[in-house]
C-alpha cells in the first residue's frame, strides 16, 4: 500500500514515530480514498515539521559533543587549527584583494558593452599601447554600431596638488581623458559635475577628484571645487568628486587615482600623432566582432595618408582588435590573480587533507567509543555529523585566528602585497568577504570531517565492543595511504612553486640594471607653467636651475633629460615618430655629464662634450640594443662614426655606444637613441644627481637656492634610485614570500599526517612484530620494512605532484624572470626535499619498531 | 489570591490536545484525536502539529504511550496510543482554574459592550 517514496521519507522520521506515523497516514489515505502521492506529501510535512521542532536539540548536543571531544585533544585541536589559520586566512585575504579585480561587474553602467579599441598586428597578433590617433578622429559617428567613443590615457599623467596647504604638495595622480568618458561609461560624480564639450573646445584644465583623494587628501572637506592643483606646473581646477568605488578605465590604474581634462587625446590627427586606446561604447545590437570590421575602412584612409615607408623596411597592415573593457584592465593581472588564488587553495586543501588525516587515526583510537554510541542507537547520520563538526569547529577556530591575524597585521600586510592589489583590496567586513570566509569554513569542515566520518560510522560494533577500551584493535588504517600520497602531491606543487619563484628573485636582485643606482637621486623641479614663454627662455631657466644643483654641498655630479630612462616612463619615439618606429624604440633627449652621472658604461666611442649640448649638435649616442636594431649584427666599434638618417630630420652623426638600462630589474631595457637636448618642443627638464656616499639631496636648501637664483618653483623633491628599484621587486618579493611559506607549511604539514600515519602502524602492528623479533627477525630489517611501506603513498604522492607540477609549469613561466619553469635540476631537489623530510618523519616510528621488546608484548597479550 | 505555578500553564493547542486524549481514552491516537478536535473544537490542526504536541507533552510528563498489537498482516505495524497521567489532569485543571478566573465578570461587559454597539 505504502510506496516507495512514502516510504523513503517515513526514514527520516526518528525511530519511535515511523512506524506509528506511517500506521495512521495508511489509515487515512484507506479511509479518504487519497493518492500515493498525497501519502509521500503528508509524510513529508509531518518529517520536516518534526525536524524543525525537535531537530536542533539533537544539533546541539551533537556540537556539544564534537566539541568536549575536541577538549579532551586539545594539543589535536591547536595544531589542526593552526594549519586553518594559514588556509583559510591566506584564502579571505586573497579573495579580499582580488574580488573587486575578478569577480565583480565593473562599476559602470552596462558594463558588457564597453570596448578598448587597440591597434593590432595580424602577423603577430601583438597589440600596442597606443593607437594612431587619425584612427580616433574617423571613427567619430563613422563606425556603425558604436554609440559614443573617448579616450583614457595612461597613469603616467601624475598631478601635483599644492592644496589642502600651499607649503605642503600632496602628490595626486590623475589619469587623461577626454570630456565625454564619463558619460560613455555612465558614471555621475558625487560631488560638482562632469567635464562638458563646452569645457573642451575651450581647453579648459580641469580636474574631478577620487572619492579617495577627497578624502585623504582634502579631508573630506565641502569647499574642495574650491581647490587647485598643478599639473606639471600648471593649474588645474577641481570641478567634481567621482563616487566611491570608481574605478578609472585604464590599464593598471589604481582605484585612488582621479581623472583630468584632455581633449587632445581624441583632436590631434596628424598622420604622426598617436592616441591612447579608444574606449567605445557599442550600440545594444553591436557585436564586437562587427564593429572591428566596420573599422577596416578608416585603417585604410589612415594607411592611404602614411608617408612611404625607407627602404628595405618591413612594414604591417594593421587591424581594429577589440577588447572587453575588464580584460583591458586587469587582464594582464587576472593570470596572476588565479596562481595566487589555486596557491592559496592548495594550502587549504593540504590542511584539509592533513585534518582528514589524523581524524582518521585518532578514530581509529575511539573506536570503542564510537561502538558503544552505535549499540545505544546512534544513527549513521549523527556519527558522521559529529565527524563533521569536529572538524568545523577547528576550522572556525583556524579561521578567526587567521582573520584576526590579518586584522592586526593590515598595515604589514600592505607593504608585501603588490601595489595594484592594495589599492582595490576589500575591508574584512565586506559582506562577500564575510561570506566567502564561512564558506571557506564549511567546504573545508565538509571536506576533512566526511572521510573520517565516513570511517567511524562504519565501525564494526562487535569486536570494537569486545576489544579492550583504549586498546588499538589490529586491522590496517584504510583511507590513510591516499591522504598521504595526496598531501605529498600537494606539497611538491607548492614546494616546486617556491623553488622556482625563489629562484626567479635570486637572479633579478643580480641582474644588471645598466647604471649604478647607488647613491643616485632622481630630482623633481618644476617651475609655474607658461604657455606663452618662449622655448629658449625656458630651456634657459631648466638649466640654470640645473647649475644650481650641481653646486648644492653634498652632491657630487647632476645632469638632466627630457624624461629619464630609468623610471619607466617613455620617451620620444626612436625614429622621429615614422610608423612603427615608437613601438621599438626609445629617444631621449640629455644634458651633459648625463652618461658619468647615471653611471652607465661606454662601449664603443665617446659621449657627448660641453660644447656639443649648448647649443645642441647633430651627434647622436645609442644604446647596445638601439645600435642593434638600427645596423644588426654589427659590432658597437664599428657602429661609430655612422650616419642616421630619419625622414624629415638633421642626420646625426652616432659617436658612441653605451650599455643598455632597465628601468626596473624586471624590464626590458628599451633600444635607445640619446640626443642632446634640443630648444624645439622644449617643456621641462628632469634631473638627477650623484650624491656623497650615504648623503641625499639638501631639498630645502635646493629650493632655496632657485628661488633666490632662478625663480619661485612649483615642486621641489629628490627620490632614491636605489629604493625605487628594489620596491620595484615588490611584485616578485611577494611571489616568493608567498610560495615559500606555502612551501614551508606544504612540507611540514605532509610530515605531521606521515609521522601520525606511521607511528598508527606501529602501534597496531606491535604484537606481529613482537612475535616476528622472537621468531629471529633482526631489528634493523623491522625498521627499515616500517620505512619503506610508509614511504610508498609519499613516493606516489611525489611523482603524482611532479607531473601536475610540469603541466602547470606553463602557468607559472610568465612570472618567472630567466628561470625555466620545467628545469628539471629543481624538480629534482623538490623531489628530494619531499622524500628525505618524509623519511625524517617516518624515522622515529620505525626505530620504535626496530626497539620494540618481544618480552613486554606478548605479555602484554 | 491563588498560588503562583511553577510550570508555565499548558499552551492553546496542548490543552486541546490533552482534552482529546482525556476524552478518547483507551483508543487515543493521532487520527482520531486530529478528528475530534477538528469536529467538536473546530479547529483545524496539521498532522505534524498532533505528533510534536504529542511528543512534548509526553517529554513533560503528562501522557505515557504505548504500541498497540500490530495489523494482522506481514510487515503490520503498530498504532502508538496515549493516555492521560496524573500531572496532565493537574496541568489541564490549572490551565482551566487560570482561564476562568481571569475571565470573572468579563463575559457580562463584554455582552453589555456589544448590545450597546
Amino acid at each position: 500500500m505504502m510506496r516507495w517514496l512514502a516510504r523513503a521519507v517515513i526514514r527520516l522520521a526518528p525511530r519511535g514515530w515511523r512506524e506509528a506515523v506511517a500506521r495512521d497516514l495508511e489509515e487515512e489515505a484507506t479511509g479518504g480514498r487519497r493518492s500515493d502521492g498525497w501519502l509521500a506529501w503528508q509524510a513529508l510535512c509531518v518529517t520536516v515539521r518534526w525536524r524543525w521542532t525537535f531537530g536542533g536539540e539533537a544539533l546541539v548536543s551533537d556540537l556539544r559533543y564534537a566539541a568536549r571531544a575536541l577538549l579532551c585533544a586539545h594539543w589535536f585541536a591547536l595544531g589542526a587549527a593552526a594549519t586553518f589559520a594559514l588556509g583559510i586566512g591566506v584564502n579571505v585575504a586573497v579573495f579580499s584583494a582580488t574580488d573587486r579585480m575578478t569577480f565583480r561587474p565593473l562599476p559602470y553602467a552596462d558594463p558588457g558593452r564597453l570596448f578598448i579599441v587597440q591597434e593590432a598586428n595580424p602577423d603577430t597578433g601583438e597589440t600596442y599601447g597606443r593607437l594612431p590617433a587619425l584612427w580616433a578622429v574617423l571613427a567619430r559617428g563613422r563606425v556603425a554600431g558604436i554609440e559614443d567613443l573617448g579616450s583614457v590615457g595612461y597613469f603616467t599623467a601624475v598631478g601635483y596638488a599644492l592644496a589642502p596647504e600651499p607649503d605642503a604638495p600632496v602628490v595626486i595622480k590623475l589619469v587623461s581623458a577626454t570630456h565625454n568618458v564619463l558619460q560613455i561609461l555612465g558614471v555621475t560624480p558625487v560631488r560638482g559635475r562632469g567635464f562638458t564639450e563646452d569645457d573642451a573646445r575651450q581647453h579648459r584644465p580641469l580636474a574631478l577628484l577620487s572619492y579617495e583623494q577627497w578624502q585623504q587628501d582634502f579631508g573630506g572637506r565641502d569647499d574642495v571645487l574650491e581647490a587647485r592643483v598643478y599639473r606639471n606646473g600648471q593649474p588645474v581646477d577641481v570641478v567634481g568628486v567621482l563616487p566611491q568605488g570608481f574605478m578609472p578605465p585604464a590599464a593598471g590604474a589604481a582605484q585612488s587615482y582621479g581623472l583630468s581634462l584632455d581633449d587632445n587625446l581624441m583632436q590631434t590627427a596628424t598622420v604622426r600623432d598617436g592616441s591612447y586606446p579608444l574606449l567605445v561604447r557599442l550600440t545594444p545590437a553591436a557585436t564586437p566582432q562587427s564593429v572591428q570590421a566596420a573599422f577596416a575602412p578608416i585603417v585604410g584612409e589612415y594607411e592611404r595618408r602614411l608617408p612611404p615607408p625607407p627602404p628595405g623596411r618591413n612594414i604591417f597592415h594593421p587591424t581594429a582588435r577589440l577588447t572587453p573593457l575588464g580584460d583591458f584592465m586587469f587582464g594582464p593581472f587576472r593570470n596572476y590573480v588565479w596562481v595566487v588564488a589555486i596557491a592559496g587553495g592548495l594550502v587549504l586543501l593540504v590542511a584539509c587533507v592533513n585534518l582528514a588525516g589524523l581524524m582518521l587515526v585518532r578514530g581509529r583510537s575511539r573506536e570503542h567509543e564510537t561502538a558503544v554510541r552505535v549499540a545505544l542507537g546512534a544513527s549513521t547520520a549523527r556519527i558522521l555529523r559529529a565527524a563533521v563538526f569536529e572538524a568545523l569547529i577547528v576550522a572556525a577556530l583556524g579561521a578567526g585566528v587567521g582573520i584576526g591575524v590579518i586584522a592586526a597585521s593590515n598595515r604589514a600586510l600592505r607593504v608585501l602585497l603588490p601595489t595594484l592589489f592594495v589599492s582595490y583590496t576589500e575591508p574584512l567586513t565586506d559582506p562577500r568577504v564575510v561570506g566567502f570566509a564561512l564558506l571557506a569554513v564549511t567546504a573545508s569542515a565538509a571536506l576533512s570531517g566526511a572521510l573520517p566520518g565516513v570511517r567511524l560510522a562504519r565501525v564494526d560494533v562487535l569486536p570494537a565492543l569486545q576489544a579492550v577500551a583504549g586498546r588499538l584493535r589490529a586491522g590496517r588504517l584504510r583511507g590513510g595511504a591516499a591522504l598521504l600520497a595526496a598531501e605529498a602531491a600537494i606539497g611538491v606543487i607548492l614546494v616546486t612553486g617556491a623553488a622556482l619563484t625563489s629562484r626567479s628573485l635570486i637572479g633579478l636582485m643580480r641582474t644588471d640594471v645598466g647604471f649604478n643606482p647607488v647613491d643616485l637621486q632622481p630630482v623633481t623641479i618644476l617651475f609655474p607653467w607658461d604657455a606663452h614663454q618662449p622655448e629658449a627662455t625656458r630651456l634657459h631657466q631648466y638649466r640654470r636651475a640645473l647649475e644650481v644643483l650641481r653646486g648644492l654641498p653634498g652632491v657630487e655630479a647632476a645632469a638632466a633629460a627630457d624624461v629619464l630612462p630609468i623610471e619607466g616612463a617613455r620617451g620620444n619615439p626612436f625614429g622621429g615618430g615614422y610608423r612603427g618606429g615608437y613601438q621599438q624604440g626609445q629617444r631621449w633627449q640629455v644634458t651633459d655629464q648625463f652618461f658619468r652621472v647615471m653611471g652607465m658604461r661606454v662601449l664603443a666611442g665617446r659621449t657627448f662634450t660641453t660644447s656639443e649640448v649648448q647649443p645642441a649638435a647633430d651627434v647622436a649616442v645609442l644604446s647596445q640594443r638601439g645600435a642593434a636594431l638600427v645596423w644588426p649584427g654589427i659590432r658597437p666599434r664599428d657602429v661609430v662614426g655612422r650616419v642616421l638618417t630619419f625622414p624629415g630630420e638633421t642626420p646625426l652623426e652616432v659617436i658612441g655606444v653605451v650599455s643598455d638600462v632597465r628601468s626596473s630589474y624586471a624590464a626590458a631595457p628599451d633600444p635607445s637613441l640619446y640626443v642632446p637636448v634640443r630648444t624645439d618642443g622644449f617643456k621641462r627638464l628632469m634631473y638627477v644627481a650623484r650624491v656623497q656616499p650615504g648623503g641625499a639631496v639638501p631639498v630645502s636648501r635646493l629650493r632655496d637656492r632657485l628661488r633666490q637664483q632662478v625663480a619661485e618653483p612649483t615642486l621641489v623633491a629628490a627620490g632614491d634610485e636605489l629604493a625605487r628599484l628594489r620596491a620595484g621587486l615588490r611584485d616578485q618579493r611577494f611571489r616568493a614570500v608567498l610560495f615559500s611559506t606555502f612551501g614551508m607549511v606544504g612540507l611540514a604539514l605532509a610530515a605531521v599526517g606521515l609521522y601520525a600515519v606511521a607511528s598508527f602502524e606501529v602501534g597496531v602492528r606491535r604484537q606481529e612484530l613482537g612475535v616476528r623479533l622472537s621468531l629471529g627477525a633482526r631489528p634493523r630489517d623491522l625498521a627499515r620494512q616500517v620505512l619503506r611501506e610508509s614511504l610508498k603513498p609519499v613516493l606516489l604522492g611525489v611523482a603524482t605532484g611532479l607531473l601536475v607540477s610540469l603541466w602547470a609549469a606553463r602557468f607559472l613561466q610568465v612570472f618567472l624572470y630567466q628561470v625555466d619553469a620545467r628545469d628539471p635540476g629543481t624538480y629534482l631537489i623538490v623531489a628530494a626535499t619531499l622524500v628525505a623530510t618524509a623519511a625524517v618523519a617516518a624515522w622515529r616510528p620505525a626505530r620504535r619498531a626496530a626497539h620494540t621488546d618481544p618480552a613486554v608484548v606478548l605479555r602484554a597479550q | 489570591m491563588a498560588s503562583i505555578a511553577s510550570r508555565p500553564l499548558l499552551g492553546e493547542v496542548e490543552q486541546l490536545v490533552l482534552l482529546a486524549v482525556l476524552r478518547l481514552g483507551d483508543g487515543a491516537y493521532a487520527v482520531p484525536i486530529r478528528a475530534l478536535i477538528r469536529s467538536e473544537a473546530g479547529v483545524e490542526l496539521s498532522r505534524g502539529t498532533i505528533y510534536v504536541t504529542l511528543e512534548r507533552l509526553e517529554r513533560k510528563g503528562y501522557v505515557s504511550s504505548w504500541f498497540s498489537n500490530p495489523q494482522a498482516v506481514r510487515g503490520g505495524k503498530a498504532r502508538r496510543l496515549f493516555r492521560l497521567k496524573p500531572p496532565g489532569i493537574a496541568a489541564l485543571r490549572a490551565s482551566k482554574r487560570a482561564v476562568d478566573r481571569l475571565a470573572e465578570g468579563t463575559a457580562v461587559a463584554v455582552h453589555e459592550e456589544r448590545r450597546k454597539a
